[in-house]
């Protein structure tokens, strides 16, 4: 059957038509159906279609017959061509890309810096007789292809995109240096200097990156901002029998980084790796090309300028000796970071602002700048730097280089309050995305929207959105920019003029700004209002009902911020229907606290798709793949990942990114039912453990197979031997499936070095796994870490060690494990790894901890530790400590505790600390009534404690009057339920919940204590 | 030749000078001499420092200093000194960071040939500009507060068969001048003393003829060359020009239009891409071209009037680009037509042979720049698939009006070519090739220190048509 001439709405239809006639009769009929698909849903078809004839019609026959066999590879070529003209030419020039970039298996994961240097070196190697230079410059041509096609079809995000595009760079420039510095070895000798001792030392060199590679965000045509440093002055040894070889190091660096300059940014005919910029070095454009460490430090000691210190925020060194960067920064923290008077730093920077907009002024460009514009990139930047500043003399968890790693780390600090968090985060990400899209189009150092519509209009394809039958896909566009601009406006006004908002529209920028209301109240109801107002030109129906409902107090800011992103996402409306029961929903889940909102005004899909599924069931459900937008309905897909199911080892296999949201997701699902249905806390807190044990089990995965990528055979080998056992043990809360919102993972790490010869290597091997998967489950991104890890449950604590060998374990109990600590391992659960070892291990451990402990030494240890955790505990008058208070769970805990050890008896693994209770009863080691006082008292507490973190979205141990009035009242129906089902506690009725409560919790503190006493006393 | 081969060169030549000559933004020659004992193989890495603040379109004062890096590759001994004298041509770079000059217009031309590569489409782009000049006799101009004036006067000028004395006519008419024997030629040795100066100093040269305007105007056509090397040998030529005529009493001239009612002096630029030394411009579709030469052409045509700024770039350009004489005002191609402003020669069937000739630069150009930017909307056109739209066979000159009106034609003054090339420059921008700031600087240098300067100085003419209004 003829493929009829797509019916797709073409710029240029005379020359789509031509096109489409010689592809007509030179592709393979196999691929024009895809074809056309992609096209259609294509940002920009008339550029695809014109770069995809040429393709076909210059491209080796291999190649042509490949797209025959795999049209999936459709989904290579169509996303680039019509995203980037610059990239679009890589593809031209090289077409047996397509076909590594169609078989990457391992195209969703991102490439760590060891992986480019190791495939720069294979690369290089195919490239015999071929110049550092242009080396280079054709890698980071090809691995930008993979990158950019990351970044198009929205497998990456945007954090994702700029680290890969940081570490490709960190990767070129170290490459430049290692070829560039053996050059000059062998010309002069290596430099050296004469230590303090009098010993010949070598003199080392580093790059240091600043700007958008120091904060490890670097865009697709950024300059690298670059500063060249080295250790020592000194000479070098020399060429023997070559005296006029010897130069100063002075002059040896010099070189090197003149010629580092060369290799990396000279224009070869495969273009240039990157552009580099020196001019933030010491001195400036005046200043030597490189200077040592010493002279560098005098020179921000003594002469830099604000702005020059202020550049260092993000240095970060990238290439050659890594430890000579990071202790010059680490000399200069106090120059960087100096107590400054904050008006000083807000003075500061407001005349960097104005400079920038007399440039703004001053350039004629016509169009909006996404970077310089006020309330843009620069001025987020200059907000989180002012912050920074101001806080980052005392606190030394806010100097971050990286912008939203630097927002979060000011809100977790409470620098920076939620809702101004996200508003900027998300305002930062947005711009971010728009430049991106604008600078890879042409591959040029652009941040400037034109005025022309059909401009606006294919960057708000590119970006993802859509045409609506009310809005076309670019007005959706400008009304994010504006909804995002008016956020960073009002936040930078706040913070800079201290409440006073200054809004400065440059003439001729073509975007009107609404005047931000001025307090806090009228500024969100006309914030909802505008919001509301703004949804009901893309889905009536929606807003009609939206206006229903009342959000009131705590629900209200998190519920404007999901508004503003459910419109700049306009095409999750599409055909959902959204009736009463849903708003209902919408409301109790906004009214819930902060992780909450906080999830659904980043995904707001996940939302929507809670609302259909207690809706309509014939309604198809909104696709998970809100990410991968950009692929088309029965679209072939790319790669061989594929995302299946909530299965954390497939979510594994899916990629760092993937897993990561599969895990953010699960958690989301679980208190989003607990809100809506409130099942009894104990399910809810099984059910987050259980994602919890998937996430461990899933980074081990992961890690795993990063190891098995990149490292050495040897290593491989180790990983693949049976006899390497390796197990991943929880304790705490995550044991005893009680995990909760804000909890930490206690977890510790074993491996049987006992079969192995070369214990070293095994040890090693096993370090980098343990590292790897606390780096998976910790690592910082902009929505935070996943989780938060305790490893001090380990022997010896902080100075254990991080593996444990699992024979030294079991001795350890047999021997001199303290008291606390056969204690806090009596839950010990594997949770990962090779489960039938670690049971084993896990067995043994147990029985030798029972061989070790001495009953009576741990009643009087355990007795005294608690003595001393009730005195550190938060009891003010008024409020009660759940956990570590008189008569809280630890009384529970360490009388179970002292029962078991004392009776021998093991506790089963995975009990909640309820279950135990109930069984020891069961077995006699606890008195009926201690029992039923203890169970009763858990449910109290454990649905308290858990209301709480739902609310705060952290671990808050003391409870008090004020805390439960914030629990809303939606959520205060289980806790009244759990109070009006409890036997051994009397109702106090006075109508006020909060006294209840509060009343409830000191009588079963009391009974608690009593039980407890008891317990240790041996009386029933 | 490598550094050493050029140090064996000078001392077979018994050379006692360097000269390394590097060209301003305008198009302008520049030298700086040195003994040659300082002339090293370090030197082709450490380069001779510079003073570049005094460079129009260059650095401003407090970021002058500079180094010429010689390039190897094409040394001469110039032919002029009678102390021997070693050429070379210097690309400049930033002493401290050892970056390249972004606003060397080399640089600009080497990046041009750098990102044809970078595209695929070619390996090579092929360049060869004829350009024309007249030979005066004398020169004299001035432009005071009270007067403005030139006289040109050359032997050969139409002008001198009234004159009385020494006066043996065979004076070529006003557009006649293409091309009678002598004695009506009165340049004939002197062209053929050029053309043995260019070859002696490497260049290779195809013919040499008299031009169309009286007063000796001149074409010697040079062989084709890449971009730079194109580039190079233009302005050697203009050098060698200039000195022969000078030895012999005369005086040379590339402006575009020095003689009213007679034909300018253009350079139109034959160019033409090849891969892996095939030609990729001869076809099977109009003039024996392919499609790529076409879509090539339409670029061109489409931004002609914004590279005019940059191929025509003077204020004078635009007396010679005017309908009639031969001018190729007319935006549109044709075999064989010279009134279009492509031409396709039809010398010759060989694929080899097959190009296209530009016809609107003239020599006032700086050729790195013009080069560059020609090449840039050639390649514009490609990627984009531009259709040239018709070809046009008829002399455009004897076109209806209302044929007319279609087609379109080029700028009228520099004002309006700098203003189509501040709006239209995206192309020119790819890979890097020309930077936004060199545009600025161009465009700013180009309005300030010409287009408006032009306008503040009364024409004589005004004085002829005004003075007694």
């Amino acid at each position: 059957m003829p493929i009829r001439y797509p019916s797709i709405s073409f710029h240029d239809r005379e020359r789509a038509r031509l096109n489409w006639s010689h592809i007509e009769r030179s592709a393979p009929r196999e691929i024009l159906s895809p074809l056309v698909s992609l096209l259609k849903g294509s940002a920009d078809p008339d550029t695809a279609l014109n770069f995809f004839e040429r393709f076909i019609s210059n491209t080796p026959e291999k190649i042509v017959n490949y797209l025959a066999r795999f049209p999936a590879a459709l989904n290579v070529l169509i996303p680039l061509f019509s995203q980037s003209h610059f990239l679009s030419e890589t593809l031209l020039m090289y077409p047996e890309y397509v076909e590594w970039l169609h078989r990457d298996k391992r195209i969703e994961f991102v490439k760590s810096k060891e992986d480019l240097l190791e495939e720069l070196s294979r690369f290089e190697s195919t490239l015999g007789g071929v110049e550092l230079a242009e080396r280079l410059a054709r890698f980071k041509r090809k691995e930008y292809l993979r990158i950019a096609l990351r970044d198009v079809t929205k497998i990456a995000t945007l954090a994702e995109t700029t680290w890969e595009l940081s570490t490709l760079a960190d990767v070129v420039l170290e490459k430049a240096l290692r070829g560039c510095d053996q050059s000059l070895r062998n010309r002069y000798g290596a430099p050296r200097f004469l230590d303090e001792a009098g010993r010949i030392a070598p003199s080392e060199f580093v790059v240091l990156a600043l700007g958008k590679l120091g904060g490890n965000e670097l865009n697709y045509s950024s300059d690298i901002d670059l500063m060249y440093l080295y250790s020592h002055d000194g000479e070098t040894e020399g060429i023997e029998g070559r005296a006029e070889t010897r130069i100063s190091n002075q002059e040896y660096f010099i070189k090197l980084s003149s010629a580092i300059n060369e290799a990396v940014s000279r224009v070869t005919p495969a273009g240039w790796a990157f552009r580099v910029d020196l001019r933030l070095r010491p001195q400036g454009r005046e200043g030597f090309l490189t200077r040592s460490a010493k002279s560098a430090i005098e020179y921000y000691d003594r002469h830099a300028q604000p702005w020059e210190l202020q550049a260092l925020l993000k240095a970060r060194p990238v290439a050659g000796c890594l430890a000579v960067g990071k202790q010059l920064l680490n000399n200069l923290q106090v120059r960087i970071y100096p107590p400054e008077a904050k008006e000083c730093i807000i003075e500061s920077i407001e005349q960097m602002r104005i400079k920038l907009d007399d440039k703004l002024q001053q350039s004629e460009v016509p169009g909006f700048n996404v970077k310089l514009a006020r309330g843009t990139i620069r001025d987020i930047e200059f907000i989180t730097q002012c912050l920074q500043r101001i806080h980052g003399a005392h606190d030394a968890w806010v100097r971050e280089g990286n912008t939203v790693l630097a927002l979060r780390r000011l809100h977790d600090n409470n620098y920076l309050p939620r809702s101004e968090f996200f508003a900027l985060a998300s305002a930062y990400e947005f711009f971010r995305i728009i430049e991106h899209r604008l600078q890879l189009d042409r591959g040029q150092q652009t941040h400037t929207l034109s005025n022309q519509l059909s401009d606006h209009q294919v960057l708000a394809l590119r970006m993802g959105f859509e045409d609506t039958r009310e809005t076309p896909a670019r007005e959706a566009l400008l009304h994010a920019i504006e909804y995002h601009r008016g956020n960073v406006l009002r936040i930078s006004g706040q913070i800079m003029n201290e409440g006073r908002v200054q809004v400065i529209a440059r003439p001729g920028e073509g975007q009107a700004l609404e005047e931000m209301g001025r307090g806090p109240g009228s500024q969100e109801s006309h914030e909802m209002t505008a919001g509301l107002a703004r949804l009901e030109r893309i889905h009536p129906a929606f807003a009609s009902a939206l206006r229903e409902i009342d959000f009131e107090g705590a629900a209200r800011p998190g519920f404007h911020s999901f508004l503003e992103a459910l419109i700049s996402q306009a095409h999750l409306l599409r055909d959902f229907q959204l009736d009463a029961p849903s708003c209902q929903r919408l409301e109790a889940l906004f009214g819930s606290g902060t992780t909450l909102s906080e999830a659904m005004v980043r995904n707001p899909g996940w939302a929507l798709s809670l609302l259909e599924k207690s809706t309509s069931a014939s309604r198809p459900a909104i696709s998970r793949g809100q990410r991968n937008k950009s692929r088309l309905e029965g679209a072939p897909r790319i790669g061989s990942g594929k995302r299946k199911s909530n299965q954390a080892s497939s979510a594994a296999t899916g990629g760092l990114s993937s897993f990561r949201y599969e895990i953010r997701r699960q958690i989301f699902d679980t208190l989003a039912e607990d809100v809506l249905r409130q099942p009894p806390v104990g399910r809810s807190l099984q059910r987050l453990t259980e994602t919890a044990e998937k996430a461990v089990a899933g980074a081990l995965t992961l890690a795993i197979g990063q190891l098995s990528a990149r490292s050495p055979v040897a290593t491989r080998k180790i990983l693949k031997n049976p006899d390497f056992h390796f197990g991943i043990f929880g304790l705490g809360r995550l044991a005893s499936n009680e995990l909760d919102v804000g909890s930490d993972l206690d977890l510790f790490f074993a491996c049987d070095y006992a079969s192995f010869k070369s214990r070293e290597s095994v040890r090693e091997v096993a370090f980098r796994l343990a590292e790897t998967v606390v780096s998976i489950l910790t690592s910082y991104t902009r929505e935070g870490p996943l989780y938060r890890i305790d490893l001090r449950l380990r022997p010896s604590g902080k100075e254990g060690e991080l593996v444990q060998d699992a024979t030294y374990l079991i001795e350890y109990f047999r021997g001199i494990a303290k008291s606390w600590e056969h204690a806090a391992y009596l839950k010990l659960r594997p949770l990962a790894g090779d489960l039938s070892w670690a049971k084993t291990v896990s067995r043994k451990l147990t029985n030798a901890s029972f061989s070790g402990v001495r009953p009576q030494v741990l009643r009087e240890d355990l007795l005294d530790i608690r003595t001393r955790l009730e005195e550190a505990a938060h009891s003010l008058e008024g409020s009660f400590d759940l956990k570590q208070g008189r008569g809280g769970v630890y009384d529970i805990e360490f009388a179970l505790a002292y029962s078991h050890f004392k009776n021998g008896m093991r506790y089963r693994a995975g009990s909640t600390l309820r279950e135990a209770v109930g069984t020891a009863r069961h077995r006699g080691i606890l008195s009926d009534s201690t029992a039923a006082v203890f169970e009763e008292a858990i449910l109290l507490y454990r649905v308290l404690d858990h209301s709480i973190r739902l609310i705060q979205g952290k671990s808050s141990p003391t409870v008090d009057q004020k805390i439960i009035q914030e629990i809303p009242l939606h959520l205060q129906g289980r806790i009244m339920s759990t109070l009006t089902s409890s036997s051994s506690v009397s109702r106090f009725v006075s109508g006020n919940p909060a006294d209840e409560v509060m009343a409830a919790c000191n009588r079963t503190a009391i009974l608690v204590r009593r039980g407890m006493e008891q317990t240790f006393e041996g009386t029933p | 030749m490598q550094p050493k081969e050029v140090l064996e060169y000078a001392k077979e030549n018994n050379v006692k000078i360097l000269d390394l000559r590097f060209t301003d933004l305008p198009g302008l020659w520049h030298h700086v001499s040195f003994p040659l004992h300082e002339l090293t193989e370090e030197s082709f890495e450490d380069g001779f420092g510079i003073d570049g603040s005094s460079i129009r379109g260059w650095a401003s004062i407090h970021e002058s200093d500079m180094l010429l890096i010689p390039d190897a590759s094409f040394p001469w001994i110039d032919p002029f000194h009678e102390i021997p004298t070693l050429c070379m041509i210097g690309d400049v770079i930033d002493p401290i960071t050892r970056e390249h000059y972004p606003r060397d217009p080399r640089y600009v031309a080497r990046k041009a040939e750098a990102y044809l590569a970078y595209t695929g489409i070619a390996d090579t782009a092929y360049f060869g500009a004829e350009a024309e000049f007249f030979i005066f006799d004398n020169i004299r101009f001035d432009q005071k507060e009270h007067c403005g004036y030139y006289f040109i006067d050359a032997e050969e000028g139409r002008w001198n068969s009234g004159r009385k004395e020494e006066n043996l006519g065979y004076r070529p008419r006003y557009k006649e001048g293409y091309f009678p024997v002598p004695p009506t030629d009165h340049y004939q040795d002197l062209r053929s003393e050029m053309v043995r100066v260019m070859e002696q100093c490497g260049m290779t040269i195809e013919c040499h003829h008299h031009e169309v305007a009286t007063a000796g105007q001149t074409e010697i056509d040079q062989r084709f060359n890449t971009i730079v090397k194109s580039a190079d040998n233009m302005m050697l030529y203009k050098y060698i020009t200039r000195n022969v005529a000078n030895r012999h009493g005369k005086t040379v001239t590339f402006m575009p239009k020095p003689l009213f009612q007679d034909n300018g002096s253009g350079m139109h630029s034959h160019q033409s891409l090849w891969s892996k030394g095939k030609p990729l411009f001869a076809g099977d579709q109009y003039a024996g071209l392919s499609q790529m030469a076409l879509w090539y052409i339409g670029g061109l045509l489409k931004h002609a009037p914004a590279i005019a700024g940059l191929i025509a770039p003077t204020t004078n350009s635009y007396k010679r680009l005017v309908p009639g004489f031969e001018a190729p005002v007319n935006l549109a191609y044709s075999r064989r037509n010279r009134s279009a402003a492509v031409r396709i020669p039809m010398y010759s069937a060989s694929p080899k042979a097959k190009r296209l000739e530009f016809r609107p630069p003239d020599p006032s150009c700086n050729p790195y720049l013009a080069f560059a930017a020609m090449l840039m909307a050639g390649i514009d056109g490609i990627e984009n698939k531009m259709d040239p739209g018709e070809p046009l066979d008829k002399d455009i000159y004897d076109l209806s009006p209302e044929e007319m009106k279609d087609v379109p034609t080029l700028p009228g003054s520099l004002e309006e070519a700098l203003n189509n090339l501040k709006k239209d420059h995206a192309f020119l921008m790819k890979g890097d090739v020309f930077s936004q700031d060199l545009l600025d600087t161009w465009i700013n240098y180009k309005i300030k220190n010409e287009v408006q300067a032009v306008n503040l100085r009364p024409h004589p003419y005004e004085f002829a048509l005004y003075y007694d209004i």
